[in-house]
């Protein structure tokens, strides 16, 4: 049950657009909606002083041992943790006078990150396809039903492949926008 | 040439970021202790986000530049300290003698250039 202080919104973000969720995530700050659970495409709020905030994502999984390193990294620069979700970390700070805050402060490292969500969408696209195109040209069970699982498992597919080129060409932007090196 | 300095050379050229990350570790300093030398050594040119700093950490440990050297209490919390393995002071070494090399044969060629600049606007 949601209370007056509280509120979920849905919304869908691609990986490469990550800069997109930033953004809105601080919108809704400015309106006094404070991010307090990322849940994928759930968003849990809660109402506050509207404030001026930079919200920034990062792609890693760190393991327990490094933990305890990673998030007081970021808090000793000023990042508050807010939460994650399938790897991706929530952080926050104050939004000051300069240029917007970073976290990512070199090409390497945000190719990097790109690189570890491609990694991990790869694996799974090849799990997703290796039975399906396994499959193809034996003789397949008829009905509606199947039809359907057929065609969702094909659109699946093609959205992951997408994703995966997306990511790709995400990177070679970033490296081809490299300069002074 | 030893094997050291061989596996030294193959890291070069460094990245800016990680070169100032190589250069603060001469002395042992935890992760966000990097990021404020970095910003103090550059003069404020550099800053070093808190996402590239833990990728280069982790990058440095796994080449082997770098090594772990205990915890250190700050504000009351234990940190991990870092410093330089032998490879990793092999690779500063190196990467220093090469800027500096680099520095000097363009500095020639800066010289002509500001001279010919001269000239040309009076």
């Amino acid at each position: 049950m949601n209370g007056k202080n509280t509120k979920t919104v849905i919304r869908i973000f691609w990986a490469w657009n990550h800069g997109k969720e930033e953004r809105w995530l601080s919108r809704m700050a400015r309106d006094g909606w404070h991010l307090t659970a990322p849940r994928g495409i759930y968003y849990r709020f809660e109402k506050g002083a509207p404030a001026d905030v930079v919200y920034r994502l990062d792609y890693q999984n760190p393991k327990k041992a490094d933990r305890k390193e990673y998030l007081s990294l970021f808090r000793d620069a000023g990042w508050d943790h807010v939460g994650e979700f399938a790897n991706w970390q929530y952080f926050w700070t104050a939004a000051g006078d300069g240029p917007p805050p970073e976290i990512h402060t070199d090409p390497e490292s945000r190719m990097a990150m790109y690189r570890r969500v491609l990694g991990l969408l790869a694996v799974i696209f090849i799990a997703v396809c290796v039975p399906t195109i396994t499959r193809i040209g034996r003789p397949q069970p008829s009905g509606t039903f199947w039809v359907i699982v057929r065609l969702s498992q094909g659109l699946l597919m093609i959205l992951w492949a997408y994703a995966i080129i997306r990511l790709a060409l995400k990177i070679r932007e970033i490296r081809q926008g490299r300069t002074g090196r | 040439m030893s094997e050291l300095e061989d596996k030294a050379r193959n890291t070069l050229p460094l990245t800016e970021a990680t070169y100032y990350v190589l250069i603060s570790l001469v002395e042992a300093r935890h992760g966000y202790g990097i990021m404020q030398n970095v910003t103090a050594l550059s003069e404020n040119k550099v800053r070093i986000g808190p996402g590239t700093m833990y990728g280069a950490l982790r990058n440095l440990f796994k080449q082997g530049l770098i090594e772990r050297a205990g915890e250190r209490e700050t504000e009351g919390e234990r940190r991990k300290v870092y410093t330089l393995t032998k490879l990793g002071r092999s690779v500063v070494l190196l990467e220093c003698e090469r800027l500096e090399t680099l520095a000097r044969i363009g500095r020639e060629a800066a010289e002509k250039l500001r001279e010919e600049r001269k000239e040309s606007t009076p």
